[in-house]
């Protein structure tokens, strides 16, 4: 039974600039959850004050039911891996994986029982002699992971664990890790800057920004409601296209006008949404969003049945992306590249013209200020 | 689910357990206590640290103490730690009764000289070593190498003697010709230069700049660092040197500070405050030096070192 | 431009060679084989070879007890000076890892002791030794002539020595000690390690090839004191502080028998190089990891 929970955490530096700020979070046991954002945006801090590593300056941090602000970092029962692996070089693979169970001065027996454990789990029983100068960098990471799992912790620290591996090495150990975090059925709390990471392993997603969490939600949700713009654009891969574009109402439907009506592009939002739209934005500019799969060609969208809900929008490819199992177009548009998944099929060329619909329903909009998502609840969460 | 449910339910356990206030309290408990063990921890190094440099600069301290005493002082049983009169005349004495400031000169030159020197004549046998290609360049530089393991002691009577059928005995080109070079210094700049690629050498070459311009323009710029350690520790072991000026060296004009100043330890307790004066007056230069090139020392020559 | 490098060696690369390679022949080459030379004969005053005697030299030496004292001397003084000097710059270094208010000061006390010269090292140490007006016997309330008696002189010179070289060890070990990861103690702190468990699993093996290499330096540079004892003891009292580099100074400059002082040379050097070639066995067995 366990669990981490913080409360307005908070690290200042200086007395006065914030590096987190008000950090509101409680992870449940055996929950994978990911702190993702750009560099600087907080969550190494975050998760260096789980580990003690950094003093945590306001707020109070609770593992377990006790409040563990004070606690020194080996006695709040986690185990981290580092960046860099931080392997202790002097020491053999056997001597890295048994250092936490030796400083807690279990039997030698019993130790070497483990560490042949965990090192079978991992599959590098062969690499117990070598010294971490000797290993590659997957192996490394293998022997660091396998340094954490072998006491059972409250909880695994991961702190971009898997940056400094190669693209392939890296979606391999992504997989391993979610394995593992089945087997071992323990708390995980993960840092990365890779959103795909994020997507791929999270249970729940915390995105971060300037040391302020910006949602909080199962992959799912932050990809499908992303509670503002900065998510938007952050989570996903090509990211959403934003458009400028002004409300109006049309024959009693509301209407988006991409980059102002003198264009003659428009986009009809029906419904509810198309509701809270006029009510809050109505003659106002706005941010619509798409994401780059939520866009189509004429027939497809008959199809789905939204072709009359959107004015085709008529664009030049600029790149095409064929990726095998789809193709990636990307057209420039209010001075930025948009990005449109189409199916492989789809033979336009650079150069050519293209005209898109948008899948109204699948559209997004943003409060110019705020930039909050107009149509994100939080209690839609499931 | 099942888990978090449990969470869920357990939590308004434990926030009903604990009241605002007892929490507030129990936080500022924790927050003094964490406090005063980190001020606890700093205030212990720092203790440490006061002991330690008191006792490795115990030796300096008591030397500028005394050289300060009026010789009287110092004769009584009493702990006397402090001057209680404090006088310059200890200096003054020092300066008048042995040529110190002819010593001072002397030594001067003869460190400013052998470290140029050292400089010059490392910086372009590293060049040869790091840059060019040319036949026996590995048994040449072995063979340097090597030269680290010989001490200077095995070589000095032979030295000696040459110098001595030579005739340059008592001059200064006998006090610094030794030293112009070393192997240390060649090792020292060759780990600096195997740092730059070579293409910086040969795109020199394609633009027609000559090997000596290329030194001069290219690589000392580049090794202000390598140059700036070199530089202080060579000076200051130059300017420390005992033994080879002890026995080269003979009369007044030629005397460097090191062995002019034990003729002030004439055991005549009337003047140790004199000597000691004296002693200070020759430490001055080197630590001077050592302070304004500390950085630069550590920086070109110890990070270099560990690494290499 | 082919043809031409083939047809004459470029002599060039050589020329850089040369102000060194001169020095180095002059100074450092041709008086090694010299003494060699000189230690297999009888010289006259001037150091002049005039009776071939082979390694009569050598035997002599062995079998006085005047050399053995010497060598037994200098045994006991360069460990107790590597000893003390390492000890010295390791407990400073690791005082000086992290940092305080103050560091700056400290740590520039701690390397001070390598810009003092021997020999004013060696006044100071005199006085602070003296038996009547000496601070040490005043702080410590003892009546001791440290200096001349048998049982303590070595002992005193060699403290003073470790001194002197202490402040270079502290320079090799806190660049020793900033090369350690520190994300390891991180990890250490966070596997529950305290203070005293890092330092012995972590800080002290992650040392070791700095150590090795201050190790084999400070070796070789405490064979070589000489200023110190010239000034404090000239080699006695009774022979007590009388190690090699002393007993070739005395043999060669006061009894003018430069063939057994050259002999003496020959020895030292061949102590140093056994030590080192063994340290270095030793390191490729052991020590290094990375």
């Amino acid at each position: 039974m366990s669990g981490i929970a913080l409360k307005n955490v908070c690290k200042m530096y200086d007395g006065a600039h914030y590096a987190v700020k008000d950090f509101n979070l409680e992870i449940q046991d055996k929950e994978f959850v990911i702190f993702v954002g750009p560099s600087g945006c907080g969550k190494s801090t975050t998760l260096r004050m789980i580990a003690g590593l950094e003093e945590i300056s306001d707020g109070e941090l609770w593992i377990d039911g006790e409040l563990c602000n004070y606690y020194e970092p080996g006695e709040r029962g986690l185990s981290m891996v580092f960046q860099n692996y931080a392997l202790y070089p002097n020491m053999t693979v056997y001597g890295n994986l048994a250092y936490a169970l030796k400083i807690r001065k279990i039997p030698k027996k019993e130790i070497d029982e483990k560490v042949h454990k965990v090192a079978k789990t991992l599959e590098i029983e062969h690499l117990l002699d070598r010294r971490p100068a000797a290993l590659s960098g997957g192996q490394k990471q293998r022997v660091a992971i396998g340094s954490a799992i072998i006491r059972k912790p409250k909880a695994f620290l991961m702190d971009e664990p898997l940056s400094n591996l190669d693209a392939k090495l890296r979606a391999q150990m992504r997989i391993e890790l979610a394995k593992l975090h089945k087997e071992l059925e323990t708390t995980v709390v993960y840092v990365t800057h890779d959103q795909t990471e994020a997507m791929t392993l999270g249970s729940r997603i915390v995105v971060m920004k300037d040391g302020v969490v910006q949602q909080a939600d199962t992959p799912q949700n932050v990809y499908n409601s992303p509670s503002n713009l900065f998510v938007a654009g952050f989570i996903g891969s090509p990211s959403m296209n934003f458009l400028e574009a002004w409300v109006s109402v049309e024959d009693g439907r509301t209407v988006l006008y991409p980059g102002g009506s003198e264009l003659g592009k428009k986009v009809y939002l029906d419904g509810e949404r198309g509701e809270l739209v006029r009510q809050k934005e109505n003659g106002k500019k706005v941010i619509l969003g798409i994401r780059p799969e939520d866009i189509y060609e004429y027939e497809e969208a008959v199809e789905k049945g939204f072709a009359q809900n959107c004015q085709g929008l008529e664009e030049t490819v600029v790149t095409r992306e064929m990726l095998g199992a789809e193709v990636i177009l990307y057209y420039e548009s209010q001075e930025r590249t948009h990005a449109v998944r189409l199916s492989p099929e789809n033979q336009t060329q650079t150069g050519e013209k293209i005209t898109l619909y948008f899948d109204t329903e699948k559209i997004h909009v943003f409060d110019m200020e705020t930039e909050e998502n107009l149509f994100y609840r939080e209690d839609v969460q499931a | 689910m099942i888990q978090s449910e449990n969470l869920v339910l357990e939590h308004p356990e434990q926030k009903n357990s604990i009241s605002k206030e007892q929490l507030l309290e129990l936080k500022r408990q924790m927050n003094s206590k964490a406090l005063a063990k980190r001020r606890a921890r700093t205030g212990l190094r720092v203790t440490a640290n006061f002991v330690l440099a008191f006792v490795v600069l115990l030796p300096l301290l008591y030397a500028v103490s005394i050289a300060f005493m009026p010789s009287g002082e110092l004769f009584t049983m009493d702990l006397n730690l402090v001057p209680k009169n404090p006088t310059f005349s200890n200096f003054k004495d020092a300066m008048t009764n042995v040529p110190l400031l002819r010593f001072i000169l002397n030594s001067f030159i003869m460190a400013g000289c052998i470290t140029l020197g050292q400089i010059v004549t490392c910086s372009l046998a590293a060049f040869a070593f790091s840059f060019l290609d040319f036949k026996g360049k590995g048994v040449l530089f072995m063979i340097v190498m090597a030269t680290m393991m010989v001490p200077g002691e095995a070589t000095i009577i032979s030295n000696y003697l040459t110098v001595g059928n030579l005739g340059m005995l008592d001059t200064y080109s006998v006090l610094i010709v030794p030293y112009l070079t070393s192997a240390m210094g060649i090792f020292l700049f060759r780990q600096f230069y195997m740092t730059f690629p070579i293409s910086l050498y040969e795109s020199a070459k394609l633009d027609g700049c000559g090997n000596l311009r290329f030194i001069v323009r290219i690589l000392i710029p580049l090794t202000k660092s390598a140059i700036g350690a070199m530089a202080v520790y060579t000076f200051i072991n130059a300017w420390n040197m005992y033994m080879w000026p002890l026995l080269v060296t003979g009369s007044d004009q030629m005397r460097t500070v090191q062995i002019g100043i034990s003729m002030l330890n004439s055991i005549d307790s009337q003047s140790i405050t004199l000597m000691i004066a004296g002693v200070v007056i020759v430490i001055i230069p080197s630590i001077s030096i050592f302070i304004v090139g500390q950085k630069q020392l550590i920086r070109g020559m110890f990070s270099g070192a560990v690494k290499g | 431009m082919n043809t031409g490098k083939k047809k004459k060696i470029n002599l060039a690369p050589y020329g850089y060679l040369l102000p060194c390679m001169a020095v180095f022949a002059v100074f450092l080459f041709y008086p090694f084989f010299k003494t060699i030379y000189l230690s297999l004969y009888k010289t006259n005053k001037m150091g002049e070879a005039k009776l071939f005697v082979g390694l009569g030299n050598y035997t002599e030496l062995l079998s006085s007890a005047s050399f053995r004292n010497s060598l037994k001397v200098t045994l006991i003084f360069v460990v107790i000076v590597v000893l003390g000097s390492m000890l010295l710059g390791l407990i400073a270094a690791v005082l000086c890892n992290k940092a305080f208010p103050g560091i700056r000061f400290f740590s520039t006390a701690y390397a001070l002791p390598m810009a003092i010269a021997s020999s004013s090292a060696a006044m100071i140490f005199q006085i602070m030794l003296h038996p009547s007006v000496g601070i040490v016997n005043k702080l410590l309330g003892l009546d001791i002539n440290w200096l001349n008696d048998p049982k303590t002189a070595l002992y005193c010179v060699a403290i003073l020595t470790a001194w002197l070289n202490s402040g270079i060890n502290f320079l090799y070990f806190s660049a020793g000690l900033g090369n350690i990861d520190e994300t390891i103690y991180e990890r250490a702190s966070v596997d529950g390690a305290s203070g005293v468990q890092q330092f012995f699993t972590l800080t002290l093996p992650g040392l070791s090839p700095i150590m090795f290499y201050t190790l084999v330096v400070n070796i070789i540079q405490a064979f070589q004191s000489f200023g110190q004892i010239k000034i404090l003891t000239e080699g006695g009292p009774n022979e007590s502080t009388n190690v090699i580099v002393y007993s070739i100074y005395r043999d060669a400059f006061f009894n003018y028998r430069f063939g057994s002082a050259a002999a003496q040379s020959v020895i030292l050097f061949f102590i140093v190089m056994l030590i080192t070639l063994v340290m270095f066995r030793i390191e490729k067995k052991g020590v290094k990891y990375s």
